[in-house]
């Protein structure tokens, strides 16, 4: 966890150039927020600049918050510039279970396509096109969190806007699932397995399960509180969908090839 | 136009009108439900258009809740179109299998007002019959 000096830094930092464009209230609401899910190890911003998931976090409050369209661009353009600027490498110094790397990565500066080798590391993203991310579910918020990262992560992949809004609709029926019956979950997305470009979603909680799996599966089972809808729905867009469910928890893993 | 908590609702042209431009949260949905049922009952209108051009992504709650809403609209007498559905999202919600049934939906705002203007006339023709049938029968005839 981060050094209270440090942290106290980085939040002043952002404060800083955030509330230019916000009030100060929601500057502060933003920066609890995007550090309370991104879990930084350690912060330096003189140095290392800001990891990229915790200023896209960022930049989802900015959406909400800042209705003037210049000044929105202005403060996008900040934020972006507050990005670690070092090499991709940088930004896995701050990983958990990680020794420094001996700048293996930033050697070619690519984010890796080809699998992540051994720890996936998925809270740090070395580069955006290839980026493993971590969203905690916990609050309704995350939901719309949750399928703005998809977007923005099926967009970098490549892959074609309707094929971006499906995912992210996948995504969003995924985590209100989550949030509505297990209450808390975790959702990851990262580059799909094989040599084909896609996306994979992991969305999983400790929630009591979801019963008659194969009835909603099947398309036969209704529910008064809809969650079959969205579940067979998203199995009829992903094109591989599958679930494990059971009274201690559910884990559903969704895959998406780019055509 | 009242100051609502999330979504504004416009009265225009005798309907109200509900233009979403920002995050669809869970809580909003509710939010809006309510206030649209707040304003059917304050404003008195003959329809309601939901514009839908400011949301890029639609899932079966959102789409459900929209279909709710208009299905209390109606109890109200009040008739609902839904406009400005992106494509994209139109195109998922056909392969999610998640079907508005039931609920008018037009092109675009334009669109969605001409389709009122022409019910409202139709309305108000229908209702004219009824109370004063030796009445002009032209203006029946126009509206056809």
């Amino acid at each position: 966890m981060m050094a209270p000096a440090q942290d106290r830094n980085a939040r002043g930092l952002l404060e800083t150039v955030l509330s230019q464009y916000m009030t100060g209230v929601e500057a502060r609401g933003i920066i609890h927020y995007a550090f309370r899910h991104c879990e930084p190890e350690s912060i330096d911003p003189e140095r290392d600049g800001f990891p990229l998931p915790l200023i896209n976090r960022l930049l989802r409050g900015v959406e909400l918050f800042v209705k003037d369209e210049t000044k929105r661009t202005c403060c996008k353009d900040r934020l972006g510039g507050l990005v670690g600027k070092t090499d991709p490498g940088a930004s896995t110094r701050a990983e958990k279970n990680h020794d420094p790397p001996n700048g293996h990565r930033a050697a070619n500066g690519h984010g890796a396509t080809n699998g992540h080798g051994g720890a996936p590391n998925p809270s740090e993203s070395e580069a955006p096109a290839s980026a493993a991310v971590k969203l905690q579910l916990l609050a309704d918020n995350d939901i719309v969190v949750a399928r703005n990262q998809a977007k923005d992560t099926t967009a970098a992949m490549g892959f074609s806007k309707t094929e971006q809004i499906k995912i992210a609709t996948a995504v969003s029926e995924l985590a209100r699932n989550v949030i509505r019956y297990a209450t808390r979950g975790e959702l990851r997305l990262e580059p799909a397995p094989g040599p084909a470009t896609g996306i994979q979603v992991v969305c999983a909680d400790q929630g009591p399960g979801i019963p008659h799996l194969e009835r909603v599966l099947a398309g036969a089972y209704k529910s008064k509180t809809g969650l079959g809808l969205g579940l067979l729905g998203c199995k009829k867009i992903m094109d591989r969908f599958e679930v494990h469910t059971g009274p201690g928890g559910t884990t559903i893993t969704a895959v998406k090839y780019r055509l | 136009m009242r100051k609502n908590r999330g979504v504004p609702i416009i009265k225009l042209h005798g309907n109200l009108l509900v233009s979403i431009q920002l995050e669809l949260s869970d809580r909003l949905v509710a939010e809006l439900k309510d206030d649209i049922c707040d304003e059917i009952q304050r404003q008195n209108p003959h329809g309601l258009i939901i514009e839908l051009s400011g949301i890029d992504i639609l899932d079966s709650y959102i789409a459900r809740s929209i279909r709710d809403i208009s299905q209390v609209a109606r109890l109200m007498g009040v008739r609902t179109v839904i406009a400005g559905l992106d494509p994209s999202m139109a195109v998922t919600l056909v392969e999610m299998g998640l079907v508005f049934s039931g609920v008018d939906t037009a092109l675009n705002l334009e669109a969605a007002m001409q389709t009122l203007a022409q019910s409202r006339a139709e309305q108000e023709a229908a209702q004219r019959a009824i109370t004063d049938p030796d009445g002009p029968g032209d203006l029946l005839e126009l509206v056809e």
